[in-house]
């Protein structure tokens, strides 16, 4: 057989040496964890249609009510129930009352209501959940417990006694909403945390000498931001239609004041006959939350650590 | 383990005492009284009142109750004049136990292969087609989806009965109305848990090994992605007990959803308390079962190790 | 291979999905079975209630259905039935000439046990509601009795009650006032008669199952299977057993209106009411009926309220649209209030509505009119402008009186310029702030208990313990009280007249409201009787033909 080694000529190649200062130089910049999420995102095409549709829900919440001549609150009686027309983009409700109108109206009051206690709710959620798996324990079984007896109650009765010491402002509601909501991420993270704590990335943290917030912040959130986003807009509708349910008690947004939740609710009962009232409220709940997880979805393959360099 | 499930026990009954106090305490603050109705005279009230001892200072009126309760006795409701709370409680919980339950085997069942499906096909179409099933879970409400469901499939379609519980047919759409978010929700979360477990280590190690893709998916990926379905179990499970009312009332299912929330519109105490007391106890049971299997399933975690 | 692992995990769901599947239901029988079962020749009536009977002690029941039910299978001295007073247990009886000593003579009629009625079981029952060990909810209805409220109230002993047995086949009752509508009151099952020997042996069980009670009415409750359905049975024992016909009666509970008018579609029930959402697809084939409620709103007249001002009152009453009130909330099932008293109770003679026709209030809207009482409103009450007027509207946390109460704000507020503000609270609430007078309006309502328009009103005397609205008219409690003694009846229904006109020129309430309910009924179904006071729902004699 013949030598397969090709014969080449030692000159044909020049001896650079190491260049120390070339070997150092860093090729990009050193971004943090959050600049390297916001770089990733806006790579992500189907997470910006999940930002334009909530974007342009936004604008038409407060601009939709002034495109057209009616007012959310005049009764009519020689307009009930009527169908989407020309004269009322979205039809009538029972009272004889642009739709159109009342939906933008609505949806003032559920946007800001959804994302402000999904956001308050995750926030408080996470940070007790936290302590709670990061100490385990006693502080953690206490905590729990106090958990098992908030969640306990009776939820309407919570509310009914919010409303009682607080009135019925907006200030109320969201008390209301938080003051059980922020359970359900608070014993998801908990658990997370439980598992990622035994992980061993925490235990190299620890043996570096790494301080317990910084294992905390830098370590274990982003890990879990990924399940934090997807519990959280799925909570949205949730919140929605909470909303609703407690304005029947007094609590919050009194009527003619209406939202997505409470046109929904009122839509439900005539569904059979005009079934428009009850879609066209959904129809803006359901793609909202779509909108989020899109979003969501954008958001968490964005900041999670592991994805990176995997972006499309 | 035998004395982690006594000191567990120990936990959970003065977790449940704690609970029983603040409803006990918190229902009397409730604007309104159990007997005052539209017909209702104030000086019939007050004679009523006296009659039920409501009139005896709070702390004796506290004291009487727990006596009672060590006892086995909840008492009358306050509504149901004639009935015992626990009367009221045995006839109408195997009915919604028994939606529950199969709502819940449909919601976890369907909801963790959605999910795996999803997670599997990453950005094609069953991807997508699972994702807006679970968008349409979360955020329609379980009174839409239970009226939906009656209309479309007994009503119009009439390929089910519309209402009652008796007979396997009859269980079919109150158990998907009820189970529906959960399902949702269960998806969502088991596809999100999927693609990160996917990402681990583990798993490249696994596939390197020549393993086959099923044998990672059903040994490694289902098993550790399923944790944190697991850590939500507790809430789905009190989220499914409590959210029974409304469909029980859109099917007519003479279940417990019903008397949990009359109680309250009614100031039935004695109702609340008891059925409170109920809920707390099966919370409790379930809980404590979530952090025990959690800890079978990843070795890793022993809660009760500190 | 992905494949391989999909097709795995369907077959898992598979088989978790039919252990879901396997048994299922422990409810009841169906009724199509239960009609299976029947012989050709049985006939049986389906119906639904919305909700169940909380109790169905004779003392102890206060919702219309538990009174309704209760009245198929008891009988009282005597029945209302299809609006006239018929004997019932009572085969006759005198009334004194004064009009307050009532003598009944019982005929021959056995409980379902086999043991006779007799009048002890009657004065057994209405002291046993009077007495406050009974707590009855209901103990007020025996007002016209004699000391009743007394006892009630802890200050006579229950032997002072104006009731007794004279022997077994005859009773005496007493009453406070002449009230010519007692007669009628009695079908009210407080005063049906109460086994003593039962209510001893079962103690607050009472009634609480079929078998804890006897029965002599026309039918015997034979299963009650709380929250889910109750089966009446045809009473062998009742007095007047060959004028029944219905063999057996099936009361199913559907807490849902739309899900039971699926059902009657679907052929399971035998009359059911129309949900007031679905009205209007039903006009053609609906019948209606008043069921005596009548709804208006309080207007509060206590210390500092802006409604202490006659002239304001009265400009809301002219400010509301009765009309496209009524069109809006109820597709105009309901009909306008545009007087207080329900015009279909029993005049002398004939309807109180043909004998003393009244329209206090116009149907549409009189803007001007009430223009003019506001800025005379405006005026004593030293504002600047009706802007400066706030008034709260307070109603209950249900759909309905959502929608009712937006109709209202927006007419008033559109009609008059003031600023109306809806409080929507929980039931219970509602009436705890009633009782406190912690409101300035509020939507409320009355349902009769007796045919007599004094039912209505009786609420708005000074020293009538459900005047929440501080109401104070000399004149009207002259009326109420000369109405209360007199014993023409002409004279008397006069002053009762007299006494509705001064309560709306005072402008007290507004009149919303009366209601009336659209109901299906199978054409198989004969001699159903609907009725706005007494038992909704009177079928003793009802028939099946095919």
């Amino acid at each position: 057989m013949e030598s397969t080694y090709v014969d080449v000529d030692k000159n044909k190649f020049n001896h650079v040496g190491k260049n120390k200062d070339k070997m150092e130089v860093i090729s990009r910049p050193s971004l943090n964890y959050w600049q390297d999420g916001w770089r990733r995102l806006k790579k992500n095409r189907i997470a910006f249609i999940g930002l334009i549709i909530i974007a342009i829900y936004i604008i038409l919440a407060v601009f939709g009510p002034k495109m057209v001549s009616y007012d959310y609150t005049t009764t009519d009686a020689s307009s009930t129930n009527l169908g989407i027309s020309s004269k009322h983009w979205f039809g009538t409700d029972k009272l004889g009352r642009d739709m159109w109108v009342r939906v933008w109206m609505g949806a003032r009051v559920s946007l800001t209501i959804g994302f402000t206690a999904a956001v308050i709710n995750a926030f408080i959620g996470v940070l007790i959940g936290g302590i709670s798996g990061y100490y385990s324990g006693i502080i953690d079984m206490l905590i729990m417990r106090i958990i098992d007896v908030l969640y306990g109650i009776p939820y309407i009765i919570v509310a009914i006694l919010v409303m009682m010491v607080l009135g019925s402002g907006m200030k109320a509601l969201i008390i209301a909403m938080v003051i059980v909501g922020w359970i359900g991420m608070a014993r998801f993270i908990r658990g997370e945390v439980l598992r990622l704590k035994e992980q061993d990335f925490v235990l190299a943290a620890k043996l570096l000498g790494v301080s317990e917030f910084k294992i905390i912040y830098r370590h274990m959130i982003p890990n879990v931001i990924g399940l934090i986003i997807t519990t959280l807009t799925m909570a949205v509708p949730g919140y929605i239609f909470s909303e609703a349910f407690l304005s029947y008690i007094g609590l919050g947004i009194q009527p003619p004041d209406c939202s997505w939740g409470s046109l929904a609710k009122i839509g439900a009962q005539t569904f059979r006959l005009y079934p428009y009232q009850l879609f066209i409220p959904a129809f803006f709940v359901c793609t909202t939350m779509l909108a989020l997880n899109l979003l969501g979805d954008g958001l968490r393959d964005a900041l999670d650590p592991k994805l990176r360099g995997q972006e499309k | 383990m035998a004395k982690y499930l006594l000191r567990r026990l120990l936990i959970s009954m003065l977790t449940i005492l704690v609970l029983i106090t603040a409803v006990w305490i918190l229902v009397r603050f409730l604007p309104g009284d159990p007997f005052t109705s539209d017909k209702l005279s104030p000086e019939i009230k007050e004679n009523m009142m006296r009659y039920y001892g409501f009139d005896k200072p709070l702390t004796t009126q506290y004291i009487t109750y727990l006596k009672n309760l060590l006892h086995g006795d909840l008492g009358y409701s306050l509504n149901y004049k004639n009935l015992t709370v626990a009367r009221i409680l045995k006839d109408s919980f195997p009915y919604s136990a028994d939606l529950g339950v199969r709502a819940l085997l449909f919601a976890i069942s369907t909801g963790l292969f959605l999910g795996i499906v999803a997670a599997l096909n990453r950005s094609r179409f069953l991807d997508y087609f699972c994702i807006i099933i679970a968008i349409i879970g979360c955020s329609v409400p379980d009174f839409i989806i239970g009226s939906l469901l009656q209309y479309v499939f007994g009503v119009k379609l009439k390929l089910l009965p519309v209402a009652q519980w008796q007979g396997f047919k009859y269980t079919i759409l109150p158990s998907i109305a009820l189970g529906f978010y959960t399902l949702a929700y269960v998806s969502r979360v088991m596809r999100a848990s999927m693609l990160e477990v996917v990402s681990q280590d583990y798993i490249k190690t696994a596939s390197s090994k020549g393993l086959s893709d099923v044998q990672v998916v059903f040994k490694h990926q289902i098993r550790n992605a399923i944790l944190p379905v697991i850590t939500v179990l507790g809430p789905i499970v009190a989220a499914i007990l409590t959210g029974t009312f409304v469909i029980e009332s859109i099917y007519t299912i003479p279940g417990m959803g019903k008397y949990y929330v009359s109680g309250v519109q009614t100031l039935d105490y004695t109702l609340i308390l008891g059925s409170t007391i109920f809920y707390g106890v099966l919370l409790v049971i379930a809980n404590t079962m979530v952090d025990m299997a959690y800890g079978i399933i990843d070795p890793r975690i022993r809660v009760y190790k500190k | 291979m992905k494949k391989n692992t999909v097709l795995g995990m369907l077959l898992v769901v598979i088989m978790i999905l039919s252990l879901v599947g396997c048994g299922g239901g422990n409810q009841a029988p169906a009724d199509n079975a239960a009609q299976e079962d029947a012989t050709p020749s049985e006939k049986v009536l389906t119906y639904s209630v919305l909700t169940d009977m909380p109790t169905l002690d004779q003392s102890l029941v206060n919702s219309v259905a538990s009174m309704t039910l209760t009245s198929q299978i008891q009988e009282g001295l005597v029945r209302l039935h299809d609006g006239k007073v018929i004997p019932g247990i009572a085969k006759e009886w005198e009334v004194s000439e004064d009009g307050l000593v009532y003598i009944f003579h019982l005929r021959d009629a056995k409980w379902s046990d086999g043991v006779n009625v007799t009048a002890y079981d009657f004065e057994y029952a209405i002291k046993r509601l009077v007495d406050p060990a009974t707590a009855s909810p209901y103990s007020f209805i025996a007002e016209p009795v004699k000391n009743a409220m007394k006892v009630n109230s802890g200050e006579l002993g229950i032997e002072e009650t104006g009731v007794k047995a004279l022997d077994e086949k005859t009773l005496e009752i007493t009453l406070e006032i002449p009230a010519p509508y007692f007669l009628g009151m009695l079908n009210m099952p407080h005063f049906y008669g109460v086994r003593k020997d039962l209510v001893e042996k079962y103690g607050q069980d009472f009634a609480a199952d079929p078998d804890k009670n006897v029965y002599c009415g026309p039918f015997v409750l034979e299963e009650w299977k709380h929250e889910d359905r109750l089966i009446l049975v045809k009473n062998q024992n009742f007095w007047d057993k060959d004028k029944v016909n219905l063999d057996k009666v099936n009361v199913i509970v559907v807490p849902d209106p739309n899900t039971a008018l699926s059902m009657f579609e679907n052929g399971d029930l035998d009359f059911v009411d129309v949900p007031p959402n679905l009205v209007e697809q039903y006009m053609d084939k609906a019948q209606l009926y008043y069921d005596g409620a009548d709804d208006f709103l309080k207007l509060n007249m206590d210390g500092k309220n802006p409604l202490k001002n006659k002239n304001l009152r009265l400009a809301v009453n002219y400010s509301i649209d009765r009309e496209d009130y009524i069109n809006i909330t109820t597709n105009g099932l309901y009909d306008a209030g545009t007087r207080y008293v329900l015009p279909v109770v029993a005049g002398v003679d004939k309807k109180y509505g043909e004998e003393y026709p009244y329209e206090a209030f116009p149907l549409k809207a009189d803007v001007n009119t009430a223009k003019e009482y506001l800025d005379k409103a405006v005026a004593e009450l030293g504002v600047s402008s009706p802007q400066d007027i706030k008034l709260e509207l307070l109603t209950t946390d249900t759909d309905n009186s959502r929608i009712q109460a937006e109709v209202l704000q927006d007419q008033i507020q559109r009609n008059l310029d003031i600023i109306v503000n809806i409080k929507q609270v929980p039931y219970k609430q509602r009436l705890q702030m009633e009782t406190n007078h912690e409101f300035q309006m509020v939507f409320s309502g009355w349902a009769p208990d007796y045919d007599d328009p004094h039912t209505y009103l009786c609420l708005w005397t000074t020293n009538s313990p459900y005047n929440q609205i501080s109401y104070s008219s000399d004149k009207y409690d002259e009326l109420m009280d000369f109405s209360s003694t007199c014993r023409d009846p002409r004279e008397r229904m006069d002053a009762l007249f007299e006494a509705e006109k001064v309560l709306l020129e005072d402008g007290a309430v507004v009149p919303l409201q009366m209601r009336r309910v659209a109901w299906l009924m199978d054409p198989k179904v004969k001699g159903l009787v609907k009725s706005y006071v007494g038992p909704r729902e009177d079928y003793i004699y009802a028939d099946i033909q095919e």
